[in-house]
């Protein structure tokens, strides 16, 4: 499933969006929709190394991230991640 | 007569009980070889999560765990009484709604319940509490340690499982199977 939102850039991000279309020659849309991905695999790795450590539960990440316990699970599956 | 052994009495968190139905050893489940073993119960809370949920979603070892749980194989436990101070300092140490209930139901049962969860926090609140947490691959030593499953079969489990867990995890609990350690 894919949802359309339209976001508002400052100055900063808007120049390093533009910065990356140019020198990686692909359109503005995708260039966000990668940085938008990294910023939340990065995320993900963060809880995941919370959870690893003992210091959240699994379903305090679930609820960090908006899943399911669930899907939280089928994710780190998808990303091979360990569950303990 | 030869005495019938009791099967050990296990609480599963929802992660040990969807690896539990994930897997299959010789053309069976894993959780199938558990129940032949373990009077499995769990709370209203894990069955929304791991079946209800899981069905929701599409999930084939959802699929599984509600045909079982049909069939009467593990049952459900609603918790039906919340230590109000114990409910404040469980959530005062991060734990969220469906974590308290494993804690509460688990303090229902008797001393003699395992608690099967592979989340380290709850393992750690449950352990603190005089439960008796146990992780899941720790509980198939502990299957083939009071003579209910055969080491083979117990190593085979373990061997499949490994993906799901970190590097020495799996490793640890095979040395002790063997007795190495």
């Amino acid at each position: 499933m894919t949802t359309a939102i339209s976001i508002e850039l400052d100055d900063q991000l808007y120049r390093f969006i533009t910065y990356l279309q140019k020198s990686k020659r692909i359109p503005s849309r995708q260039v966000t929709i990668d940085l938008l991905k990294a910023g939340y695999h990065q995320q993900v790795r963060q809880l995941y190394n919370q959870y690893l450590k003992g210091e959240i539960t699994f379903r305090r990440m679930a609820k960090e991230l908006g899943l399911e316990y669930r899907q939280l699970y089928g994710l780190l599956e998808e990303l091979n991640l360990p569950l303990a | 007569m030869q005495k019938r052994k009791r099967k050990i009495s296990t609480l599963f968190d929802s992660g040990a009980l969807i690896t539990s139905a994930k897997f299959h050893i010789r053309k069976k489940l894993i959780v199938d070889y558990l129940v032949d073993c373990c009077r499995i119960i769990i709370p209203s809370e894990v069955k929304h999560e791991t079946v209800d949920m899981g069905l929701l979603f599409g999930y084939q070892d959802a699929r599984d765990l509600a045909n079982r749980l049909n069939a009467g194989h593990f049952l459900v436990l609603n918790t039906t009484f919340r230590n109000n101070e114990l409910e404040s300092a469980l959530t005062n140490s991060g734990l969220e709604n469906a974590d308290c209930a494993v804690i509460h139901t688990c303090k229902q049962m008797s001393k003699q319940t395992r608690l099967i969860t592979d989340d380290h926090k709850l393992f750690i609140c449950a352990t603190r509490l005089g439960l008796s947490p146990i992780f899941l691959p720790d509980l198939i030593l502990l299957l083939v340690n009071k003579g209910w499953m055969k080491t083979p079969l117990a190593m085979e489990i373990l061997e499949t499982v490994q993906p799901r867990y970190t590097k020495g995890f799996i490793e640890l609990t095979l040395k002790r199977l063997k007795g190495v350690i």
